[in-house]
């Protein structure tokens, strides 16, 4: 059990999780940030590591990503910022990225170095389950990390509870089948298969991402899931000259 | 083509067919077990070749397959084989690259 089981287990008010890119604005912005979510009341936190090709990421994170990898960050970087993780931040740390840059770390290297530092899972949307499941997965449970699969409006029932059943923290939701950074249409539609995915029962807990931008998003996603992702509208609001001030104040505008 | 870090390069060609950083797991494979060679060429030797093509047998070539057209000027034969080439696109897509490079 890792901070992220215990999260969902004690918790029981809508949880709020935010997303941004390590190294952006600036290569030493990271755990400012990290520290400045927490200090603010954000329940988790996923901690972007930047690819060139991100291909689940609207424009705003896209530019992030661009940035920070301009700014020089790698994962090896990251990894070294990360390495007082556990004496700056207590609540759960999930990293995310594109399954590339882990293959090029070594995913086992990847997964014993992210537990060592104290991370509690991974969300990797082009990692297939299969692969997961076939290659990774022994190695993901022995360093006690949570692999957090998305699943979207798309989805077959068989494929969730498949993705249920591989599961061990938390299922992403997409809140449409559209890239990151667009506004949460909450439609029948939508409110559907939230409903169909809540109707079934599953195992683990799911969080709504995706498009979820402000209080009035996070509220609606919240009637169906333990909570919601925010990424592009917070990622978008550090791209701003006084963005780190004003951390605590977008926070509190989401939990209201 | 990728850096250290798994961060996808971005590629350069003339072609825009082969202006892509991955390559297929058959070539791969081929390259691997020896059973395929696998050569370069530079712009210059792909447009002449495909320039040639055009000229000797009215057939304009993409420029990808130009680079294996351009090829044949740097293999050894020995009079007794039968060479193969796929020409595996029209060229028409790339009249506007022909044109732009010979000035036509």
């Amino acid at each position: 059990m890792n901070r992220l089981n215990k999260l969902f287990e004690q918790k029981n008010k809508p949880l709020l999780s935010i997303y941004f890119t390590a190294g952006y604005p600036h290569l030493s912005s990271t755990m400012d940030i990290a520290e400045a979510l927490e200090k603010a009341g954000t329940d988790f936190i996923e901690i972007g590591f930047p690819y060139s090709d991100p291909l689940a990421d609207g424009p705003v994170i896209q530019n992030s990503s661009q940035q920070a990898l301009e700014n020089g960050m790698t994962l090896k970087i990251l990894f070294e910022q990360l390495k007082d993780l556990r004496k700056q931040i207590s609540i759960p740390v999930l990293l995310m990225g594109y399954v590339n840059p882990m293959l090029q770390y070594g995913v086992e290297a990847f997964c014993k170095k992210a537990a060592e530092l104290g991370v509690d899972g991974v969300i990797v949307p082009d990692l297939p389950m299969y692969e997961y499941e076939e290659l990774y997965k022994d190695c993901f449970i022995q360093n006690n990390l949570s692999n957090i699969f998305l699943v979207t409006p798309q989805t077959s029932p068989e494929r969730i509870r498949k993705i249920d059943a591989l599961s061990n923290g938390f299922i992403y939701l997409l809140s449409s089948s559209a890239t990151t950074g667009q506004n949460m249409n909450v439609s029948i539609e939508a409110k559907t298969y939230f409903q169909r995915v809540k109707d079934m029962k599953l195992y683990n807990p799911t969080m709504i991402g995706f498009g979820i931008s402000d209080k009035h998003s996070f509220d609606a996603a919240s009637q169906f899931t333990r909570g919601a992702i925010v990424g592009s509208a917070f990622v978008r609001l550090l791209g701003e000259s006084d963005g780190m001030e004003r951390i605590p104040e977008f926070v509190h505008s989401i939990r209201g | 083509m990728q850096t250290d870090d798994g961060q996808v390069i971005e590629p350069y060609s003339i072609s825009a067919g082969l202006d892509y950083p991955g390559i297929g797991p058959q070539h791969a494979y081929l390259h691997q077990i020896r059973r395929a060679e696998y050569v370069s060429i530079t712009d210059d030797e792909a447009m002449q070749a495909g320039r040639l093509c055009a000229e000797l047998e009215g057939i304009i070539p993409a420029i990808e397959s130009a680079h294996a057209l351009a090829y044949l000027e740097k293999m050894k034969f020995t009079g007794k084989e039968t060479g193969v080439i796929c020409l595996s696109g029209r060229g028409d897509k790339d009249l506007d690259t022909y044109i732009n490079y010979f000035k036509l």
